[in-house]
């Protein structure tokens, strides 16, 4: 079972036994587990007071978004700990709409938060605001908590978490064994800033294999764009939109999006930017030079973790400071 | 879609190109290329008249080396060009040795029967093997292709896939590509989707004497491109000489810069000039963009309820997308914009308590300030959540009249909020002016931006992708053109503002 904690060893073996299948069957081939390597790596790798920049040159896009999605997913999997604890539900303030279930067939309950009772402090106050017993109040304690899932957000319906059951059993084939409730909570690993039309129909076809356990590539992705409502490990984010979360990492796939670059999104996220051969003219070629010039470089030990990227894909991982 | 199989291939490609310059002889060519660089070497391109002779030449060289058309083909107009040209050259005294020799020339290749580049097309295609998927790329100046004889006649043609798009080579499956001559006159992206796309591992160039093969390296992040990404590593470059190898070199100064022939804007900064860039469209026009503004884009060559509209400078647009603008009496304007922008600084505007109430909530819990808006008549149950929304600006502000009357009240004698008026006269324009605002974006739709782009997609639906400026009407008065990018000019150019977004022919 892989580490939980980041040794900068890759643990995942898919040059052995991981297959696409579109247009015919292949072995991951050494440029996928690459990017899926350096969003893995981007997605777990913190400096502390800094952020870290990597810019990958492609001969073309296709399918680059995806994977490095795929590697920040894996990463956020095999950190997982249970999205909404007890102490950050304590600090949510009144007016905060709440979502949970008890098991995976139970129906998804919701309400909003009260202020807590006088002299019951130690309990949540909730009013339900669906079900029979709507409109009532209802306290619960730590223990309770611990023995459902909360959330948030909306938690997928019975159908999402059956559909969900051939991506986590395929994830397991590969050594990925997150806490349970990782699936169906929390907020995503990253932001993925892209054409949704091109992301959702470059994953239409695509199959992954791993032993005897198959699944839709997408379903591995856990990809908002698939999962309208539910909580999702990938945020996919139009170019034009404001709605980015603040997330460990920020894929910025091509030019467009790479303008991107200043806005939204986390002041110490990581940030992984795509880009095609085609894309880079002399202004653009100027802007990244601006940018990597001002960015220092990752420490040795970190370097040699990453030395093997640089060998597979024309790729800057650098850091920069974070103050603004 | 590329299949995944198909991406893995791209990668291999790039790693391992392999480039044939494949030089055809042929006299005919050979002297009208020797003569026509002749005349531009001597042409004078401070001089308007000979800069216009100039351009012609260009047109015929360029329709000489990228046709595949036999050379006396009317659609061509090679003869009636050469006239015109001709009956310029005679006008120059100091050329007159060339005109003596020009006709002769022209007439020689219009004898010519076949065209050579096309049998050496036929000769590739016909070799190769049975299954391969062999591209022919066309469009080698402006996004534009010169003419060939209709399909079936190129040996296997069934094989045989004619490419006109540059941004096609970007996701297209073939096995291997002939581009039908040099790569001059291609923009640095259509350069970039054929050379360094891994569209295909054996690409072979026809070039003819006169023409010759530069291989422009990728950009790279690295500063070793040996040790490195494989797809970084040097193409092999190999000649295939179909006999004796030409005479003719070419001279530098053969060297118009045709975009600026054909669009006349300035390529070096002035006062009173605005730094713009060139955009050409397939039906033959294009217009100057001003370099910093953004322009709408749709960049999807499939469009469907996902596609979207990019805000991009034009520089960044490739061959195959859509720009869409807004039309105009007297030229279009950039971007969707202005309404939207008046929109916005109107919410601001009608939104000035909102400062007040983030100073507020900085040092008072929001479940405090819920309880007294409660005091002054607030009924509703969720404040707390509404406050926040208030707060952050995601929504416009209190649903009801009593909440918001509620809201500044608390906010003044807080003393967050100072008024220079009446409390009642505020808060009754700032409620008129936010209710307005609600009815407004509700009869905008949901903005400008997503009305153009449901009128696309239905437009898309209908009638796929053409090389005509598409209209699309809006209510509120305004059209939207949508126009193909043919090509975008690599470099700036500086014009008055006059020209600015203004439509026009460029010569060709």
């Amino acid at each position: 079972m892989p580490s939980p904690t980041l040794d900068g060893s890759f643990p995942f073996n898919f040059e052995r036994n991981f297959h696409f299948q579109d247009g015919g069957e292949l072995l991951m081939p050494a440029w996928a587990t690459a990017l899926i390597k350096l969003g893995w790596w981007c997605r777990c790798r913190h400096v502390r007071g800094k952020r870290i920049l990597a810019i990958a040159l492609l001969p073309g896009r296709a399918m680059a978004s995806s994977l490095v999605g795929f590697g920040a997913v894996l990463g956020g999997a095999q950190q997982s700990k249970p999205g909404l604890t007890w102490d950050r539900l304590r600090t949510l303030p009144a007016g905060t709409e709440l979502f949970w279930r008890w098991t995976a067939d139970s129906k998804p309950a919701r309400g909003v938060i009260q202020v807590p009772d006088e002299g019951i402090g130690h309990l949540v106050r909730v009013l339900l605001t669906a079900g029979s017993r709507k409109n009532m109040m209802w306290s619960f304690s730590e223990e309770t908590f611990h023995t459902g899932t909360f959330s948030e957000e909306k938690l997928p319906s019975g159908n999402r978490l059956n559909a969900d059951a051939e991506a986590k059993m395929l994830l397991e084939e590969i050594g990925v064994v997150a806490d349970s409730r990782w699936f169906s909570s929390g907020s995503p690993e990253a932001a993925l800033v892209t054409s949704c039309a091109e992301f959702s129909r470059s994953l239409a076809d695509v199959r992954v294999v791993s032993g005897a356990k198959s699944a839709m590539f997408s379903s591995l992705l856990f990809a908002s764009i698939f999962r309208a409502g539910c909580s999702s490990k990938l945020q996919v984010v139009p170019v034009n939109s404001n709605s980015e979360r603040d997330t460990p990492l920020r894929i910025l796939d091509g030019a467009h999006a790479f303008r991107r670059l200043r806005d939204s999104g986390g002041a110490d996220s990581n940030v992984i930017i795509l880009l095609d051969r085609g894309e880079v003219g002399p202004e653009l070629s100027d802007d990244l030079l601006r940018i990597t010039g001002a960015l220092g470089s990752l420490t040795e030990e970190l370097q040699l973790e990453v030395s093997d990227l640089a060998q597979r894909l024309d790729v800057s991982i650098q850091v920069a400071e974070v103050d603004e | 879609m590329a299949s995944f199989l198909e991406i893995d291939r791209r990668y291999s490609n790039a790693s391992a190109l392999c480039l044939n310059e494949y030089r055809i002889s042929s006299h005919a060519v050979a002297t009208v290329v020797e003569i026509t660089r002749e005349l531009l070497r001597q042409l004078d391109r401070q001089d308007s008249s000979q800069r216009e002779l100039a351009s012609m030449v260009w047109r015929l060289r360029s329709s000489i080396f990228f046709t595949l058309l036999p050379f006396s083909a009317d659609a061509l107009g090679i003869a009636e060009l050469a006239r015109s040209i001709s009956s310029a050259v005679s006008r120059l005294p100091f050329v007159q040795s060339l005109c003596h020799r020009f006709g002769p020339a022209i007439t020689a290749l219009l004898d010519e029967g076949s065209n050579p580049k096309w049998i050496a097309i036929e000769a590739l295609v016909g070799s190769s093997p049975e299954d391969h998927r062999h591209g022919i790329f066309t469009a080698m100046a402006f996004g534009r292709s010169f003419g060939r004889p209709p399909s079936g006649n190129a040996g296997k043609s069934a094989n045989a896939i004619w490419v006109e798009s540059s941004s096609a080579m970007r996701t297209i499956s073939i096995d291997r590509l002939t581009v039908i001559g040099m790569c001059r006159y291609l923009s640095r992206q259509a350069y970039a989707d054929i050379f360094h796309s891994g569209c295909a591992a054996d690409i072979t160039i026809l070039l003819y004497p006169g023409e010759t093969f530069e291989w422009k390296v990728p950009p790279t992040l690295c500063r070793n491109r040996s040790s490195g990404a494989p797809y970084n590593r040097e193409p092999a470059i190999r000649a295939i000489e179909t006999t004796a190898r030409s005479e003719v070199k070419v001279d530098e100064r053969d060297d118009v810069d045709v975009w600026r022939e054909a669009h006349s804007g300035n390529r070096s900064p002035a006062l009173g000039l605005t730094k713009s860039r060139f955009v050409l469209f397939k039906d033959g026009r294009g217009l100057f963009v001003p370099e910093d503004s953004a322009v709408l884009l749709l960049v999807d060559r499939a469009v469907d309820a996902r596609s979207d509209l990019v805000e991009s400078p034009a520089r960044d647009a490739r061959e195959g997308d859509a720009m869409v603008v807004r039309a105009e009496a007297g030229g279009y304007l950039v971007g969707l914009g202005d309404q939207e922008e008046e929109f916005d600084r109107e919410v601001e505007s009608a939104s000035d308590w909102r400062p007040a109430l983030e100073a507020m909530l900085m040092r008072t819990e929001v479940a405090d300030i819920a309880t007294e808006m409660r005091r002054f008549g607030a009924k509703n149950v969720s404040l707390a959540g509404s406050i926040r929304h208030w707060a952050d600006g995601s929504t416009y502000g209190p649903g009801t009249l009593g909440e918001f009357r509620a809201l500044i009240t608390v906010l003044e004698r807080a003393g967050t909020l100072r008024l220079q008026e009446s409390a009642d006269l505020y808060i009754a324009d700032r409620w008129q002016r936010l209710s307005a605002l609600r009815a407004g974006r509700q009869r905008l739709g949901q903005s400008i931006r997503h009305h153009v782009l449901n009128e696309l997609r239905a437009h898309f639906a209908k009638f796929g992708r053409t090389d005509e400026i598409s209209v699309i009407p809006t209510e509120y008065g305004q059209e939207f053109h949508v126009c193909f990018i043919a090509a975008v000019d690599d470099s700036p150019s500086w014009v008055p503002n006059a020209r600015l977004m203004t439509l026009q022919s460029i010569l060709r």
